[in-house]
C-alpha cells in the first residue's frame, strides 16, 4: 500500500460486494480507517513470521 | 453507627452488615440516595433497579435475623456495564439499536455469581457503544462523566463503572475489557481493576465484542475489594465455551504476602516512547515504591497492538455487519464508519495477525521465567476533555478514541492478567494508572503488588465528590 493506493476505488467495490451503504459523509472516515489498518497490517506483515507458525485460535475437534 | 457510604469500601459493608451493626437495607437506601444525588451530574447509570435491590436487601436481613450464614459480600451494592444481562432489563450494550430488544429473561453467571455471595445489584451502567470505544462518550445516552473533572472523559468502554466507583455511588463495578476497557477508566477514574487471564471467568449472559479478546473484570477503590469480588465470580461454567477448565484459586488470603520473592521488571522498548511524561512518571513512581530497577523489553509488543488492532476491526464488524447494512443511521456515528471500515478489511491480514499472536505469545511467555510482574503505564495520558478528538501524545497528534489503549492493548491480545493501580502524581490534579502484568493464571500476584502499593500509600483511590 502506498499514496498511490485507489482506496476510493477499493471501499465503493467493497461496499457493492458487502451490500454496505457508505454516505458521502462517511468515506474520508472509512478511508482513514482502512490507510490506518493498511498500516497496521504491514507492521505485523513486515515481521518474518515462520510459515508453519499457528494461526492462534484452535479448533478441537 | 452513622453511614457515610460513599466512603465505605465493600470489606467494610460486608463486615458490618454479617455483624448486624447496619442493615442490608439501610445500605442499599444510602446507596440510592448516593446515585439520586450524583449520577444527574455524572450519568453513570442507564438503569437503576431500586425495587429489586432493596427486595434482595431485605431478603438478606431477613435471613440474618433467622440465623442464617451470609456471604462474604453480604449487603454490597454493586452495578454492572450494560452489556451484563440482568433479568427483566434490556441489555443495551451502549446502542440504541439493542434499545428495540425484549429485556433478558436471566442474570448473568457474574452477576448471579456476586448475587450468590450476598452482593446485591442495584443498576446497569453506561458503556461506549457496542464497547468499540476507550473515551466513555456516548452519541445516544450522553458521556460517561469523570468524577474527578465532569468536564473530562471517564475513559471506556466501561466508562459508566468507573464513574460510578470513583464518586462512591457504588464500591464495586463491573465492566468488560477487550483491549483496555476496564483498564483505560481505571486509570482516568482513579480506580483500581483486574482484567482477569482470558477464559478465567464466563462470560455467558453478556454481549459480545471480539470473542477472541473479551474479558469481564471488577473495579473498586480497594484491592480487597476487587479480590472479594474476583474470588466470588470464580468457578466452572459450562455455559461459556472459552472458559478454561480450571479449579477455584482464591487470592483474597495470599493479599497481604507482600512482595517476598517476587521479580519486578519495568516494561521497555515500547512501553517507555509515545505517552505524555504523566504516564511515564506514573511508572517511575510505581518502581520506586516497588524498590525495583530492572527492566524488560516486550519483544514486537507494537506490531502486538497492531495485530490486536486488526483482529478487533474485523471481528467487530463480522459481529455488526447486518447491523451496518440495515441500520446505520442508528449507530453513534464514531462506531459506525470504523466498523464499515472493518468488514472491508482483507481476511489475509486478519489470518496474519492471528499467526504473529502465536509468535508474540510465546516470546512474551519467555520473559515470566525470569520476572513475576512486569510495571507499564496503563494509559499514555491523564483523562482528556469531553468531546476532544485529537490528543498530542509525545509531540504527535494522535485521534483519542483509538489510541487510548495503546499501553492496554499488547496484553489483553494475548490474555495475560492485569491489575491496574491508580497513581497520583505530586500536584496532579488528577490520577492515572499503572498496569501490574503477570504470567496467565497469576492474578494472586497482579494483586499482591497492587495491595503492596495500596498498603504503602504509592497507590490510592480516593472518591470524589462531584
Amino acid at each position: 500500500m502506498d499514496d498511490q493506493t485507489d482506496w476510493d476505488a477499493f471501499i465503493g467495490a467493497s461496499a457493492k460486494v458487502l451490500d454496505i451503504p457508505v454516505g458521502e459523509d462517511s468515506r474520508p472516515i472509512v478511508r482513514a480507517n482502512l490507510e490506518l489498518a493498511a498500516r497496521m497490517a504491514k507492521l505485523v506483515a513486515d515481521f518474518p513470521l515462520d510459515e508453519r507458525e499457528e494461526p492462534a485460535p484452535v479448533f478441537r475437534a | 453507627m452513622s453511614l457515610a457510604f460513599e466512603t465505605m469500601t465493600a470489606h467494610t459493608i460486608a463486615q458490618a452488615v454479617i455483624k448486624g451493626e447496619v442493615t442490608a437495607r439501610a445500605i442499599v437506601e444510602a446507596c440510592l440516595a448516593r446515585i439520586a444525588q450524583q449520577d444527574p451530574k455524572l450519568n453513570a447509570f442507564t438503569k437503576v433497579t431500586a425495587e429489586r435491590a432493596l427486595t434482595h436487601a431485605d431478603a438478606i436481613d431477613a435471613r440474618r435475623r433467622l440465623g442464617g450464614q451470609l456471604g462474604p459480600l453480604a449487603g454490597v451494592p454493586f452495578a454492572v456495564k450494560n452489556l451484563f444481562d440482568v433479568e427483566e432489563v434490556v441489555t443495551l450494550a451502549g446502542s440504541k439499536i439493542n434499545a428495540d430488544n425484549l429485556p433478558s429473561g436471566a442474570d448473568a453467571t457474574l452477576v448471579r455469581k456476586l448475587e450468590a455471595a450476598d452482593a446485591i445489584l442495584v443498576g446497569a451502567l453506561n458503556m461506549g457503544e457496542y464497547a468499540y470505544d476507550f473515551t466513555g462518550e456516548n452519541a445516544h445516552y450522553g458521556p460517561s462523566r469523570n468524577p474527578h473533572d465532569p468536564d473530562r472523559m471517564a475513559g471506556g468502554s466501561s466508562g459508566g463503572s468507573g464513574t460510578a466507583v470513583a464518586s462512591g455511588m457504588t464500591p464495586i463495578a463491573l465492566g468488560s475489557d477487550t483491549n483496555g476497557s476496564i483498564r483505560v477508566p481505571s486509570s482516568l477514574c482513579g480506580l483500581f481493576g483486574l482484567k482477569p487471564t482470558y477464559g478465567r471467568l464466563s462470560r455467558y449472559g453478556t454481549y459480545p465484542f471480539v470473542s477472541a479478546f473479551d474479558h469481564l473484570g471488577p473495579m473498586a477503590r480497594s484491592v480487597t475489594d476487587l479480590a472479594l469480588a474476583y474470588d466470588a465470580m470464580q468457578g466452572r461454567d459450562a455455559a461459556d465455551h472459552a472458559q478454561t477448565e480450571r479449579a477455584i484459586e482464591p487470592v483474597t488470603p495470599a493479599l497481604t504476602q507482600g512482595l517476598t520473592g517476587l521479580r519486578i521488571a519495568r516494561a521497555a522498548g515500547y512501553f517507555d516512547k509515545g505517552g505524555e511524561p504523566e504516564a511515564h512518571r506514573a511508572v517511575e513512581t510505581v518502581m520506586n515504591a516497588l524498590g525495583a530497577a530492572a527492566s524488560v523489553d516486550v519483544p514486537e509488543a507494537g506490531r502486538g497492538r497492531a495485530a490486536a488492532f486488526l483482529i478487533t476491526m474485523a471481528e467487530g464488524a463480522s459481529l455488526h455487519l447486518d447491523r451496518i447494512r440495515t441500520r446505520q443511521n442508528d449507530f453513534d456515528p464514531e462506531v459506525k464508519d470504523r466498523l464499515i471500515a472493518g468488514a472491508m478489511v482483507p481476511a489475509a491480514w486478519i489470518n496474519q495477525a492471528q499467526k504473529f499472536r502465536t509468535w508474540y505469545r510465546a516470546q512474551v511467555l519467555k520473559l515470566f521465567e525470569t520476572t513475576d510482574v512486569i510495571i507499564a503505564p496503563a494509559t499514555p495520558c491523564f483523562a482528556p476533555h469531553i468531546g476532544q478528538k485529537i490528543m498530542s501524545l509525545a509531540g504527535v497528534d494522535m485521534p483519542v478514541r483509538a489510541n487510548l489503549g495503546m499501553f492496554t492493548q499488547p496484553f489483553s491480545f494475548i490474555g495475560l492478567p492485569v491489575a491496574a493501580a491508580p497513581i497520583w502524581l505530586d500536584g496532579a490534579p488528577l490520577p492515572i494508572g499503572v498496569q501490574i502484568i503477570g504470567a496467565p493464571w497469576r492474578e494472586d500476584i497482579v494483586l499482591r503488588v497492587a495491595h503492596h502499593l495500596e498498603t504503602i500509600g504509592a497507590a490510592r483511590a480516593p472518591i470524589a465528590n462531584a
